[in-house]
């Protein structure tokens, strides 16, 4: 049977989480050694973003990735973060932002699978789709 | 006349009514494309057969969600898939695959999504049906018992046809089993029936043909042509049938009755198992998935019959296969055989004889349709089946001795006077009333005295005859059966246009 990344980061949060660090130390060893005996190591980027979002999840953080035209305010931010906070139930919200110009004006917030899209390009582009109709 | 100054104002009134939603969209990335499958990571809450849209340098293309696995979802792509590159975005839209439908399709050629391809413009959708639905149920259905009359001599007196029922017309390539679809919708004329003729990998040119005659004969007032081509890829050949079957249900709910032809349903397994095979399920016999048997059943048990509380609407389905050499026991004509109601075949010794349309009648079967002939067709078909089985027996039988009984002699003349009179022309069907005035001629012995050679001419002469005092035509047509009355007058049609005539023996 072949181990996907998502079932190797899986068994790394837990076997690693929580435990004192000499212990990690050793897990880690042997991880990275079944994972060249696997020949598996190619995989180490993938392993390690699945282990991030797993571990975040069990910690109750949320990495959000947030593209806007323009610099937001810490204010925008906080109030970005609260408005996610009560739609998803995580209690840490970890930004990490993006000035993108190509939007023209708003932001796009990125999440797991989801995406929100309130740039004024996207807003643009559905009133020319609307016109064209 | 609108001036300039109503249209800025049109134009700036509908800007500012436009309200942009902000909405949380669910997106994928894709993984992996090839061969019209798309690999996507992500979609977390996609539904099984969910449209998606997939964004490809500000292109939009639709693709269907078809295998939901434990780290991506499987997709195939309706249209080209030659644009999307790996890590493009994918939108899921919460939407279950769906076709426009309604009357503005008629007349018209649609591709499986719905979008119009002879170039008459834009459809107005009078609704969206989803493309898999499921069959009505039992309480919902009524037994067959109207005709659907096709037409042809062959299939009308001795494998009948009624409305809601499928039957499976199969035979080898080239030997006129779409001809008979066609020459079917072109009878539907003034007989209170919608046509839908879904097109699964034919050549576009034989579709332009088919289109061209049923415009010539008037039967695209009623017809829609649903068509995914042989270039299409076989994502949309996959969903064409279950496309036009929603076509087809629109009308059904409004309690019309309608005919649908799947031509064919072997190129459409085909297409099924490469799309099984691109998204690695496991294959069977044949290559063929573990589910190829459930992929046609769902299909044709959408063909019913209402009852009169729930519309009294029908489907009537003409599924057709392509056999190898005459191979009926092959997997897939095995399946569709038991799931259809009966079967047409069609035999290449026979068409190659000019014994056209080669309908064997011995391996042909209608198993509901007898219930709903008319009655006078009953009367005459039960002995002309007869007839026709004991002729094939004898014929078979005499050509061992040359010594005959007079009896047998007989029923070989006759046998062989039947089988001229079945022998029909394309784009050429024959009322209902029509046959039943030649089959009572035949099995009364009217027959016995015109050559076999002047069987044709006889029957062309006699109908027109028939027309000309059509007293006859219209009593079958008033009365439905063969009162002492009708026997009469038909009798007496018979007997006036013989006496007219030079080449009897």
């Amino acid at each position: 049977m072949k181990i996907t990344p998502k079932q190797y980061a899986q068994s790394l949060y837990e076997l690693a989480a929580d435990k004192p660090e000499a212990e990690v130390l050793v897990v880690l060893k042997t991880f990275v050694e079944m994972l060249i005996k696997n020949l598996d190591y190619g995989k180490i980027d993938e392993i390690l973003a699945n282990f991030a979002r797993i571990y975040d999840e069990a910690h109750g953080e949320l990495a959000v990735n947030l593209s806007s035209a323009r610099t937001l305010s810490a204010e925008s931010e906080s109030d970005i973060a609260n408005y996610l906070k009560n739609k998803t139930g995580f209690s840490k919200i970890n930004f990490s932002t993006k000035i993108d110009t190509a939007l023209i004006g708003g932001m796009v917030v990125r999440y797991g699978d989801k995406i929100l899209d309130a740039s004024l390009k996207n807003n643009l582009n559905n009133l020319k789709d609307k016109i064209s109709q | 006349m609108a001036n300039k100054d109503f249209i800025i104002e049109q134009i700036k009134k509908q800007i500012s009514d436009f309200k942009n939603e902000i909405k949380e969209q669910t997106v994928g990335r894709v993984l992996k494309v090839s061969d019209g499958i798309a690999l996507i990571s992500g979609l977390a809450d996609v539904m099984m057969s969910e449209i998606l849209i997939f964004k490809s340098n500000g292109h939009e293309i639709s693709g269907v969600a078809l295998n939901l696995e434990e780290n991506m979802v499987g997709a195939i792509i309706l249209g080209e898939f030659t644009m999307i590159k790996e890590g493009d975005e994918v939108l899921s839209t919460k939407r279950i695959l769906e076709v426009p439908v309604g009357e503005k399709l008629i007349g018209r050629v649609v591709n499986p999504l719905g979008e119009p391809i002879d170039g008459k413009g834009k459809i107005e959708a009078a609704a969206f049906y989803p493309v898999e639905k499921i069959a009505p149920g039992v309480i919902t259905r009524a037994s067959v018992k109207d005709p659907m009359q096709t037409g042809i001599k062959a299939i009308d007196a001795m494998i009948p046809i009624g409305r809601g029922q499928r039957e499976l017309i199969i035979g080898d390539r080239q030997i006129g089993k779409t001809a008979i679809a066609i020459d079917a919708i072109i009878n539907q004329k003034g007989q209170n029936m919608k046509c839908i003729y879904v097109g699964i990998g034919q050549k576009e040119s034989k579709v332009a043909n088919i289109v061209a005659k049923l415009e010539e004969s008037g039967a695209m007032e009623y017809t829609t042509i649903v068509l995914a081509g042989a270039s299409n890829p076989s994502s949309l050949l996959y969903i064409a049938p279950y496309a036009g079957c929603a076509m087809a249900e629109y009308f059904l709910d409004k309690g019309e009755d309608v005919l649908i032809v799947y031509d064919d349903l072997s190129k459409h397994a085909v297409a099924y198992r490469e799309i099984s095979l691109l998204l690695r399920r496991p294959p069977g016999r044949e290559a063929y998935p573990g589910d190829v048997f459930y992929l046609h059943s769902r299909l044709l048990e959408r063909a019913c019959k209402l009852s009169a509380e729930f519309g009294g609407g029908s489907i009537t389905a003409l599924p057709i296969i392509e056999t190898q050499a005459g191979d009926v026991s092959a997997y897939i004509p095995t399946n569709v055989i038991s799931i259809t109601d009966g079967q047409i075949y069609l035999e290449p010794d026979l068409f190659y004889q000019g014994n056209r349309p080669a309908v064997n009648a011995g391996l042909s079967v209608s198993r509901v349709g007898s219930s709903a002939q008319i009655k006078a067709m009953k009367k005459v078909a039960g002995k002309m089946r007869l007839e026709a089985a004991q002729y094939r027996e004898l014929a078979a039988f005499a050509q061992f001795g040359s010594d005959l009984d007079i009896d047998t002699k007989n029923k070989l003349e006759r046998g062989k006077r039947l089988y001229e009179i079945l022998k029909q022309d394309q784009y050429a069907p024959v009322a209902v009333e029509k046959q039943v005035l030649l089959y009572y001629g035949l099995i009364n012995g009217f027959f016995d005295n015109v050559p076999v050679d002047h069987v044709r001419e006889f029957e062309a002469g006699l109908l027109k005859y028939a027309d000309l005092n059509n007293d006859a035509l219209k009593l079958i047509v008033d009365k439905k059966e063969l009162s002492e009355e009708v026997e009469v007058a038909v009798k007496k049609v018979l007997e006036d246009y013989k006496a007219t005539l030079d080449y009897l023996i």
